[in-house]
C-alpha cells in the first residue's frame, strides 16, 4: 500500500505505484529480479506496464494491462495464474497507483503528460523515431536512400492489393523531396493516417480440427518490454526485439532463416531496418542494406510487408492486428496477386510506444507443425 | 506502513529549475545516477536516492528538427556528463546545423510561464 489518502504535490501516479511494489517486495523477500511478469492498471497512465518497467527498470517477458474497471486486478490475478500454470512466467508483480486527488483528476490520454518531455513540444511517434533514425544512421551509416527504399518497396506491394487507398508509383526522390515532417523523415517515410479496424479467433488446434484446410498455427510467440518514453531508451539505435524473437523462434523450434513471408511493423521507414537486424534476419547495422535493392519488394527473396503495410497499405493507430491478418492469409494461399509462392512459415512483429515493448509471433501452415 | 515524503521528487526538481540548478538524483548501490526524479531507486529499495546538482555539460546523443507551417524548431537528447540522459532544445541553434557528438552546456529560459532547461552548443 502507499500514500494514501494523498501523496506530496507533483507526484505521479507511478510514485505511487513504484512505493507499493517497493513494499511488496520487502515483504515477500524476493528480489526484484525475479519477476518476470508484470500486470498493472490505472486510469492515469495509458501504457501503465510499460511505465512501470521503466520506473523500477524491469524487463519481464510477459505482460498484461487488463483494463476492465476498478477489478481489473482481480481479473489480472486470474490472467497471472493462468500464465504461471502455462508456463509463461515464474513470479508476476501486479500493481496500481492514483494520484487522482492531488492530481486533480487527470484522465489519460494517448497524449498523456509527460513533464520532462511536454516543455519541449516533443511530437510524439514521429519525432521519437526520427531520434532513433539519426542515431542508426550515425551508429552504421545507414542513409537516407535506404530509408526511401523501404517506402518505396512498401508501395510496390500496396500496387498489388486492391484494399490499398494509393497505387500510384513511388520512387526513391519522391520520398526524398516530400515535405519535411521531423528530420531525417518527410511525410513519405511516415505511415498513413488512417481509420481501420480487425479482429481475429484464435482457438485450440483440437478445437480447429474440422478447419484444417484454413487454420493457421502459432508455432512460437515472444515479447519483450524495454521503457516507456524514447527518453529513457537505453541505445536508440538497438531494440529488444532480439529478446522478443528469441523466445518466439526458441518456441517454435525455427530460425529466421525458416520464415517464408515477414511483416515487420512500418510505422516509419527505420523501423524494418532495425527490425531486420534486430530479429536477426540481417547483422547489426547491415538491415538498410539488407533491405536495399528489391530485396524485400515483390520478388526479391525476403517478401516483407506484402500488404503494403503502414506506409503505403493503411495505420490507424495501432498496426500489429493486420501483422496477424496478412500473415494468415499469405500462410493460407488467399493473397492473389502479392501471394508469396510457396509460404509456410510466417513472421509477424510489432513494437509499442517508442520501441517500448517488442511482440513477436511466428505462424505456420499444418505442414510446418 | 512506508510514509510518503512531504515533498515530491519531481516538485524538488522543478523547484531547482526555478533556481537555475539542473538537479539529478544518484543511486549510491549502483553507482549510478538516476533520471527522471523518483521517489523508488530502481534497485526496488525505497528512498536511498541522493540529490545532486549537475554541472550542464553534455554532448547531444541525437536530435531531430521539427517542421510545422511557420516555423522550425529542434528537440535534443543530450547525455549529461555525470551519466543520465534528458530531452531539451537548443533554441540558438541554426537549422541542419546539429550534429551527434556535439558539445552542450545547460542554460534555462522560460517556457509558458515555466523555468525549463535549455542547452547551447559550445563552439
Amino acid at each position: 500500500m502507499s500514500g494514501l489518502p494523498a501523496l506530496a504535490p507533483d507526484s505521479s501516479p507511478l510514485d505511487a505505484m513504484a512505493m507499493a511494489c517497493a513494499e511488496a517486495l520487502a515483504d515477500c523477500h524476493l528480489g526484484k529480479d525475479d519477476i518476470d511478469g508484470v500486470f498493472a492498471a490505472g486510469l492515469q497512465l495509458f501504457m501503465p506496464t510499460l511505465s512501470l518497467c521503466e520506473y523500477l527498470d524491469l524487463h519481464p517477458r510477459y505482460t498484461d494491462s487488463t483494463q476492465i474497471g476498478g477489478g481489473a486486478f482481480l481479473a489480472q490475478l486470474n490472467h497471472a495464474q493462468a500464465a504461471i500454470a502455462a508456463g509463461l512466467c515464474e513470479v508476476a508483480l501486479v500493481a496500481y497507483g492514483s494520484t487522482q486527488r492531488s492530481a486533480a483528476k487527470q484522465f489519460s490520454s494517448h497524449s498523456e503528460t509527460n513533464p520532462y518531455e511536454d516543455p519541449y513540444r516533443f511530437p510524439g511517434p514521429a519525432g521519437g523515431y526520427a531520434l532513433m533514425a539519426h542515431r542508426h544512421m550515425h551508429e552504421f551509416g545507414t542513409t537516407r536512400v535506404q530509408m526511401a527504399e523501404v517506402a518505396v518497396s512498401a508501395r510496390k506491394w500496396a500496387q498489388l492489393n486492391p484494399l490499398a487507398p494509393d497505387r500510384s508509383a513511388l520512387t526513391i526522390d519522391d520520398v526524398l523531396d516530400a515535405r519535411p515532417v521531423c528530420s531525417p523523415f518527410t511525410v513519405r517515410d511516415c505511415c498513413l493516417v488512417t481509420d481501420g479496424g480487425g479482429a481475429v479467433i484464435v482457438a485450440s488446434a483440437k478445437r480447429a480440427r474440422q478447419y484444417k484446410d484454413r487454420a493457421v498455427y502459432i508455432l512460437g510467440a515472444g515479447e519483450a518490454v524495454s521503457h516507456r518514453s524514447v527518453s529513457q531508451m537505453p541505445d536508440l539505435a538497438t531494440t529488444v526485439a532480439r529478446e522478443s524473437a528469441m523466445r518466439a523462434f526458441s518456441q517454435s523450434g525455427l530460425r529466421p532463416g525458416d520464415v517464408d513471408v515477414a511483416q515487420l511493423y512500418d510505422a516509419f521507414t527505420i523501423m524494418p531496418i532495425m527490425f531486420a537486424e534486430d530479429l536477426g534476419f540481417c547483422g547489426k547495422g547491415e538491415g538498410g542494406a539488407f533491405l536495399a535493392g528489391g530485396r524485400s519488394a515483390p520478388g526479391g527473396d525476403f517478401p516483407m510487408n506484402t500488404s503494403g503495410g503502414g506506409l503505403s497499405f493503411g495505420h490507424p493507430g495501432m498496426f500489429g492486428i493486420y501483422t496477424i491478418i496478412e500473415s494468415v492469409q499469405q500462410l493460407r494461399g488467399e493473397c492473389g496477386a502479392r501471394q508469396v509462392e510457396n509460404a509456410h512459415v510466417g513472421l509477424a512483429h510489432a513494437p509499442g510506444g517508442y520501441m517500448s515493448s517488442q511482440s513477436t509471433v511466428i505462424f505456420g501452415t499444418a505442414s510446418a507443425l | 506502513m512506508y510514509q510518503a515524503p512531504a515533498v515530491s521528487a519531481r516538485r524538488y526538481f522543478l523547484d531547482g529549475l526555478a533556481q537555475g540548478e539542473l538537479r539529478y538524483q544518484f543511486d549510491p548501490v549502483s553507482g549510478k545516477a538516476v533520471f527522471f526524479p523518483r521517489e523508488v531507486a530502481p534497485s526496488g529499495r525505497l528512498g536511498g536516492l541522493e540529490w545532486r546538482v549537475s554541472k550542464g555539460r553534455g554532448v547531444i546523443y541525437s536530435f531531430t528538427e521539427v517542421f510545422r507551417r511557420d516555423e522550425m524548431y529542434n528537440v535534443v537528447l543530450v547525455d549529461l556528463d555525470e551519466g543520465f540522459r534528458v530531452m531539451s532544445t537548443i533554441p540558438g541553434a541554426q537549422p541542419r546545423s546539429l550534429r551527434i557528438g556535439q558539445a552542450v552546456q545547460a542554460g534555462f529560459d522560460v517556457c509558458a510561464g515555466e523555468q525549463r532547461l535549455v542547452f547551447e552548443v559550445l563552439s
